[in-house]
């Protein structure tokens, strides 16, 4: 467990200390947030109400969870950094951890900003707001798991062109910038197989505190996020034995 | 017992052999030097014995330990600094010299004493809290080095030590090789002949994947007929295998 501490402490520290981190992960949904809420607010009828924006930007932010942990995986492979730390006696489960934990609480740190931000734009303190703070986990580990999986299959310049990919079907998809629920269709059918949606659904129920509405969301979320953590694990694994890796 | 005994190594990528039943014996406190043409096999071999690449045949025992059956046993045993300078670039000097260390199991006080000393037998204290990023290529290799020997390996593997670097920085690090001879086995691959002239006790040259000659400069040298370590290299890996 030491050793797995040592390398969560040091991925931690690399992704803080790249800017792109700080940009991309808080300041972008920051400035998203605030540009659309202040256009909503002069607006005869709010196109952006608060309470669905706030959760739609908050896992927007996760979705750069996914270029932090790819980019960070993808580049120790492709340095050997990832090469000379399999000489030493870590597990294949101790660098999976290490690639995956740092990332859950700068995750959150992500959502509570947007969050904080939405006070200013009228919603509403209360209670609700640790709710949809914890309904942020599964859309953390969603995105991680995709970060891990793309880091494991990409090159380091593979992974900013598929995380841009996910980036813009999660926010078409996910409901963040329309309601799905007014374009219906084959659209609406295929972003509710997806589980972009879901993750905005959990926390917009997370946020309102109808957890019975909440908790169908969250599991197929986790569904996905388990699948593509599995599938990461074995690709890892298997590329481990080969010396792909 | 030897530090190192190789038996019968394979390993095959696809359908190409890039080492072919290779078999070696490396004393302890030696300083080897694997020397060969280009997809010779030497990065190969070094990436089998530190574990990082499972053999298609045969075997290497890491002071006793098999590198098949009891791999964390000879992890534990071994460190590695590989071709290019792998660091961790958002790190400190000395942030990078902690992890390599607790990664190999010291505690967090053990960690900061040994790059303590790390630094200091390197050159690297007065940069002890500037960025990997921010180095030379030459600190930045010293740096690599330093991580792989912070865990105080018994068997160090060194992949193309001084590649790129310029003739000072080339020589520096020789200089911080050469001391550690006889306080741990080395392994090294090279290109440059007189670099395994200058450090190394034995000389292996591989060709295709099989080690074709074995021995000291002079033996080399003596069994090719030349007078210098680039000739007879020249002759051995022209001829293909000679007989040892």
């Amino acid at each position: 467990m030491k050793r797995t501490a040592a390398m969560i402490g040091r991925n931690c520290r690399e992704i803080l200390r790249d800017p792109l981190s700080l940009i991309f992960g808080f300041l972008l949904p920051l400035a998203l947030l605030v540009l659309m809420s202040a256009i909503s607010r002069n607006l005869p009828e709010a196109i952006f109400p608060i309470d669905r924006f706030a959760p739609g930007m908050a896992v927007f932010s996760q979705t750069f969870l996914m270029l932090f942990g790819g980019l960070l995986l993808a580049g120790d492979r492709s340095s050997a950094f990832l090469a000379r730390c399999f000489a030493s006696p870590l597990s294949v489960r101790g660098y999976l951890m290490a690639y995956t934990i740092p990332l859950i609480p700068i995750g959150l740190a992500q959502g509570a900003v947007c969050f904080l931000a939405a006070l200013f734009f009228d919603l509403p303190i209360s209670l609700h707001l640790l709710w949809a703070e914890l309904a942020l986990i599964p859309a953390i580990l969603l995105f991680v798991a995709f970060g891990l999986l793309f880091g494991v299959l990409c090159s380091d310049k593979q992974v900013g062109g598929m995380a841009s990919i996910i980036i813009q079907v999660a926010s078409l998809l996910g409901g963040i910038w329309f309601d799905l629920d007014l374009v219906g269709g084959v659209f609406g059918k295929i972003a509710r197989c997806l589980p972009f949606y879901h993750a905005v659904r959990t926390v917009e129920c997370g946020l309102a505190g109808d957890f019975a509405a909440a908790l169908p969301c969250a599991v197929i979320v986790l569904g996905y996020a388990v699948g593509l953590f599995a599938l990461a694990m074995v690709v890892f694994s298997r590329k481990r034995s080969r010396g792909h890796l | 017992m030897n530090a190192i005994s190789i038996d019968n190594l394979c390993r095959r990528f696809g359908g190409r052999t890039v080492v072919d039943h290779l078999t070696l014996d490396i004393a302890q406190g030696e300083i080897f030097a694997l020397l060969g043409q280009n997809g010779a096999g030497k990065t190969t071999t070094i990436r089998m014995l530190s574990c990082l690449l499972p053999p298609d045949d045969g075997d290497a025992r890491v002071l006793g330990d098999s590198i098949r059956s009891a791999p964390d046993a000879v992890k534990a045993k071994i460190n590695l600094s590989p071709q290019q300078n792998a660091v961790a670039r958002n790190l400190t000097v000395r942030e990078n010299l902690e992890l390599f260390a607790k990664l190999w199991g010291a505690d967090r006080s053990n960690a900061r004493e040994a790059a303590g000393r790390a630094m200091a037998d390197f050159g690297l204290t007065d940069r002890a809290d500037e960025r990997a990023k921010t180095l030379s290529g030459g600190l930045e290799r010293r740096l690599s080095i330093a991580m792989a020997l912070i865990s105080r390996p018994q068997v160090l593997f060194l992949d193309e030590p001084t590649l790129g670097l310029d003739v000072r920085a080339r020589r520096d690090l020789w200089r911080m090789i050469e001391s550690l001879r006889g306080k741990m086995t080395i392994v090294l691959t090279t290109h440059y002949l007189e670099e395994a002239e200058y450090l190394a006790d034995r000389i292996g040259v591989m060709q295709d994947g099989r080690l074709c000659a074995l021995g000291s400069v002079e033996t080399l040298c003596t069994e090719t007929g030349t007078s210098r370590l680039e000739d007879a290299f020249l002759a051995l890996t022209e001829s293909g295998e000679v007989e040892k």
